[in-house]
């Protein structure tokens, strides 16, 4: 592998600052900060999926954001295609856009109501190339088929379309520059399951017919098991396990992920009598102390994690799967099964 | 929604809302009115400005529409001459406000960011229009006006000094809702400039209670400056540019010695009837641009909804997804 | 066999929208048990969530009509219960929890004022003081006495702002209704109840406030619970918490429950007995494990199906073609016939097809399909 991965992410930060009232100004106390996303590095490379697994408060859709430069990090670099576009700001970013397309999770509000198809998923290419009006409709009825959009619903609103179509114009929209990175984030939460299925069959086919590279920012666990190709699983900002999907689903080794793995409801009616065991919330995001973040909840919990932030370590035997556990060797075997208890157990 | 579609809704309330359709057609005809007014006044009018007659505190007749007052000036004219050019001031009133309202407003609430350039002119604004709406309008217009010198355009330039702070509250309201939509953000991601982004959705995006709110607006200004007029006897009267409020005054002091009803009738009238206009009309207007009632009325236009969304009728006849309901025959 | 808690027959309910009529339910019948958990599961428009708001009469009734069917509530048809009445029959017989907590608990009030609102409710009514649905005897109520007025004062000192604070509220004198509370919030395994009384809704993380309106919805004494999509706003993991919590307490407490879902694995995990929900009607109903395991309906067998649960390298998800049809446009027959793979001429003809039973089992709980060839469902892949 000598060619750059496509996408890189070096140890990124991003703070939000709490603004504070005028008496803690005074008082000189230090501004305290929300860290949304807090050390995470990693990779996509052309042409693959990466999933990105997590919960509320877990920095998922910040890094999103990051990533297509809707935020500016506050540490860190951000590579694309081997160059550092970390700092890149005005027309130039503006022209860089046309690599990194992103696909919102609310169907309603990511469409502009006053705007027709054509205008909506052509607003890209008009950003991009200065292109004429009739050249624009061209392409976008040209690009509505491949996102299972009939080609004569160019002049129509977006509130004419149920939740699925709506998706299909964001898709469009994304895809209409020829993206070399789409970043989805929920693209799929806020609709019925067939129309679901329908969506990711259509990334998928998008994927191979157009080499794109995807980062899939879900909590839907079935969702990453379908498209993405590896899988990262972030907790309160920082990446707790990384590696191949089948790897990360299927054995996880992070407590986090067994935990996320068990939850997760299957169509499997013995759940009925079964509890699941993992308590507690998340806890804050505002300046947090060292030590590893799920300690309050991990099961598995000795002191050391309490203390000490666990290191992203690779896996011995796997070059490719990094895992942040004190206790990885010990834990690995355990399934996630095995966090349910049958009813009537304490 | 565009334009056309928006005609064509404001088309479906204006004949299923009887109110609605008066304070439209009234609204027309208002203008219609000032318009002729302007340009040729004796299609309307039998009377030249100052145009005493011998009949003093003729009641209304044929001659005489509306009555003559003590100096045998016909009402009716000077309150026709009066159109013009209060409809003229409330609309460059609400015209300046907006302008300017709408300006810092989108200033204020786009670019609002603590700590950069933007954040700091956004507070400057915010507490600037704080300060000016600590005042009750009409006292400071009042003020503004007397301290100017009593006179139209004095009366003028005060209430556009006071009137704009609510459009900026309201402007920025209105882009801060919007400011955070996904849509903006995905705009941004394609590429496109923040100017462009400005005009092309936020603008568009919050024209519409805008405009609702301005509508009525007129009506409430025209009463406003009426009122200033009437108070600060700002406008003489008579004169050859006669002004309702001003016409009122005059006449309420008249009335004690001579109470005849037609005298003030007739430029109460006007001013009631107009702010009635605006008023059905921005009622109706709201109601076009209100998301659920336009709702109901798009389902009920004559052109049906497609039964199946979009994604389903037929793209490639081997698409799995591109069977119509119904008509795709099924195996048996 | 005990008597069922609720027995929904034949309901129809329409909204009449502008022009036309939207049939949001049509000819809805079923029947839970005591102690038993019925899932109600179907995708967005199929009438599930009307269904549930429907019998504690909760839909706004002048755009929404009842057509016909009874709800027969222990013994008492709520559809001829005249509407000032209502009030009675909800809180203590029928309870609702809802989607978004944000929205259901109000937010200018604090967990302690709201719960103690439900537990002085529930008081007053078994003391007879305020009237309270009982469907087996005579209403003694006297109506022309007031109610009376709140005791202990709690709940007018609510509305200042800033006059309860935590450390008040927990050093009132405020007898009994704080001991009741308390244990309710131990009920929902709150670990630190005293502290949660003092707290504002926001001030809540998701799943702690959707067991504040469990802990309401509960500390009623319910007969009935319906739960509207009580965890699809929560994240994977507190979801799972929250289900378990559920569990635990339907086990404990006996309460019947009507849960309504979109989410097939969540139904999976919680209910006795299914129904499936197709735009506005029920298509099937049964044990949850039979329907699971031996769908007898086309429509439930495909979602079954496009419920992904496989990788990419497998090959492409299964889906169901075309979409959901237009309730205020409905074609004769059967409504899924359109999207059908089974379907043949005889489907696209009224009536619609009725739920019948198949197999064998005591006949409340045995499973029925509305399908008019559930065999050859069974041969589907």
């Amino acid at each position: 592998m000598n060619a750059p991965p496509l996408l890189e992410l070096d140890r990124v930060q991003k703070f939000f600052p709490i603004s504070r009232s005028v008496s803690e100004y005074f008082a000189g106390r230090p501004g305290r900060n929300i860290h949304a996303v807090d050390g995470v590095s990693l990779t996509v490379g052309s042409g693959e999926t990466l999933g990105l697994i997590g919960e509320s408060g877990s920095g998922k859709t910040t890094l999103g954001w990051l990533v297509c430069r809707l935020h500016s990090v506050t540490g860190g670099r951000i590579r694309f295609g081997g160059e550092d576009v970390t700092e890149l700001a005005g027309p130039a970013l503006r022209a860089w856009r046309r690599n990194v397309q992103v696909v919102f999770q609310d169907p309603v509000g990511s469409l502009d109501p006053r705007l027709r198809v054509w205008q909506i998923a052509g607003e890209p290419l008009r950003a991009q190339g200065g292109l004429g009006k009739s050249e624009v409709r061209r392409r976008v009825r040209d690009l509505l088929p491949s996102v299972g959009l009939p080609p004569d619903c160019l002049d129509q609103y977006a509130y004419e379309f149920s939740g699925g179509g709506r998706q299909r114009i964001s898709l469009a929209r994304a895809l209409s520059v020829s993206p070399r990175l789409v970043v989805l984030d929920e693209p799929t939460s806020a609709l019925d399951v067939a129309v679901q299925a329908q969506i990711l069959n259509r990334l998928v086919e998008l994927q191979r017919a157009r080499r794109m590279a995807y980062l899939l920012i879900t909590h839907n666990v079935a969702a990453v098991r379908y498209v993405a190709d590896r899988v990262a699983v972030m907790y309160l900002g920082q990446l707790v396990e990384l590696g191949s999907m089948r790897a990360v689903l299927d054995r996880p080794v992070h407590p986090y992920t067994k935990a996320l793995i068990a939850a997760v409801p299957a169509l499997d009616v013995r759940r009925r009598r079964t509890r699941y065991r993992i308590g507690g919330d998340v806890p804050t995001l505002i300046d947090p102390k060292p030590g590893c973040r799920f300690a309050a909840r991990c099961p598995f919990v000795i002191d050391r994690c309490r203390v000490e932030d666990p290191p992203l370590t690779a896996y011995p035997g796997d070059p490719e799967r990094l895992v942040a556990c004190h206790r990885a060797e010990e834990v690995r075997d355990i399934a996630p099964s095995e966090l349910l208890a049958p009813a009537g157990a304490s | 929604m565009g334009v056309r579609d928006t005609l064509r809704l404001f088309w479906a309330v204006l004949r299923a809302n009887p109110l609605t359709l008066a304070g439209f057609l009234m609204v027309a005809v208002l203008c219609g009115l000032a318009g002729i007014m302007a340009i040729d006044p004796w299609l309307l009018v039998r009377y030249g400005p100052i145009q005493t007659s011998s009949a003093s505190y003729a009641p209304p007749s044929w001659a005489h529409p509306l009555g003559t007052d003590n100096i045998g000036l016909d009402i009716y004219s000077e309150v026709m001459r009066a159109l013009p050019l209060d409809l003229g001031i409330a609309l460059a009133i609400v015209g300046a406000s907006v302008l300017i309202g709408g300006l810092l407003g989108l200033v204020a609430g786009y670019w609002d960011r603590p700590g950069t350039a933007g954040g700091a002119s956004s507070i400057v604004i915010l507490r600037t229009t704080d300060v000016f709406l600590a005042f009750p309008s009409l006292l400071l217009a009042l003020a503004i006006t007397i301290s100017l010198g009593r006179g139209p355009w004095q009366a003028v330039l005060a209430l556009m000094l006071t009137w704009w702070p609510y459009y900026v509250r309201l402007v920025r309201g209105e882009v801060l809702a919007v400011k955070h939509l996904p849509y903006i953000q995905a705009a941004r991601a394609a590429g496109v400039s923040e100017g462009r982004i400005v005009l092309r959705h936020v603008v568009r995006n919050i024209l519409e209670p805008i405009v609702v709110y301005l509508t009525m607006d007129i009506g409430t200004v025209l009463v406003v400056f009426s009122t200033i007029a009437f108070v600060a006897d700002a406008i003489p009267y008579p004169s050859a540019t006669p002004e309702w409020g001003s016409m009122l005054s005059y006449y309420q002091q008249i009335l004690p010695i001579a109470s005849y009803p037609w005298l003030v009738f007739g430029p109460g009238a006007a001013i009631f009837l107009t702010v009635l206009a605006f008023s059905l009309l921005g009622d109706g207007l709201r109601d076009v641009l209100d998301p659920r009632t336009r709702r109901a009325l798009v389902r009920s236009r004559s052109r049906p909804l497609p039964e199946v969304p979009a994604e389903a009728s037929p793209a490639r006849p081997d698409d799995p997804e591109a069977k119509l309901s119904g008509e795709v025959p099924q195996p048996a | 066999m005990t008597d069922p808690v609720l027995t929904v027959e034949g309901l129809t309910v329409n909204y009449s929208v502008g022009a036309g009529t939207f049939h949001a339910l049509q000819d809805v019948s079923l029947e839970i048990r005591p102690g038993e958990v019925v899932g109600i599961v179907g995708e967005t428009g199929c009438g599930k969530s009307t269904l549930g708001h429907a019998i504690p009469r909760l839909l706004p009734e002048p755009p929404a009509r009842i057509e016909s069917g009874r709800i027969v509530f222990r013994g008492t048809d709520l559809v001829t219960v005249p509407r000032w009445k209502l009030p009675m029959v909800r809180g203590t017989g029928i309870a609702m929890i809802f989607q978004e907590p944000l929205n259901s608990l109000n937010p200018a009030f604090r967990v302690y004022d709201q719960l103690a609102e439900a537990v002085r409710i529930r008081r007053l009514r078994e003391s007879g003081r305020l009237p309270m649905f009982r469907p087996d005897r005579d209403d003694p109520f006297d109506y022309s006495r007031p109610p009376p007025p709140p005791k202990g004062g709690t709940l007018a000192n609510a509305i200042v702002p800033g006059g309860v604070t935590a450390e008040a509220v927990q050093g009132r004198r405020l007898g009994s209704y704080r001991d009741d509370v308390l244990e309710y919030l131990r009920l929902v395994r709150i670990n630190d109840p005293e502290t949660v009384l003092g707290l504002y809704p926001h001030e809540l993380s998701g799943g702690m406030r959707q067991r504040v309106m469990i802990a309401m919805a509960l500390s009623e004494k319910p007969s009935l619970l319906i739960a509207d999509e009580p965890t699809s706003a929560l994240d994977v993991t507190i979801q799972a918490q929250v289900l378990t919590l559920l569990k635990e307490l339907i086990d404990e407490i006996h309460t019947a429950v009507l849960f309504i879902s979109h989410d097939l694995g969540v139904i999976a995990e919680t209910v006795d007995l299914l129904g499936v929900m197709y735009a506005g009607r029920l298509v099937e109903i049964g044990p949850a494990a039979e329907v699971f395991e031996s769908p007898r309906h086309p429509y439930t067998k495909a979602l079954l199906r496009a419920t992904p649960n496989r990788s990419k390298a497998e090959g492409a998800l299964d889906t169901i073609p075309g979409a959901v049809p237009n309730l205020s446009r409905l074609r004769p027959g059967c409504r899924f016939q359109p999207r059908c793979v089974l379907a043949r001429p005889v489907c696209a003809n009224d009536p619609h097809p009725p739920l019948v039973p198949i197999g064998f089992g005591p006949a409340p709980a045995v499973h029925r399909t509305a399908c008019l060839f559930p065999e050859e469902v069974a041969q589907l892949p």
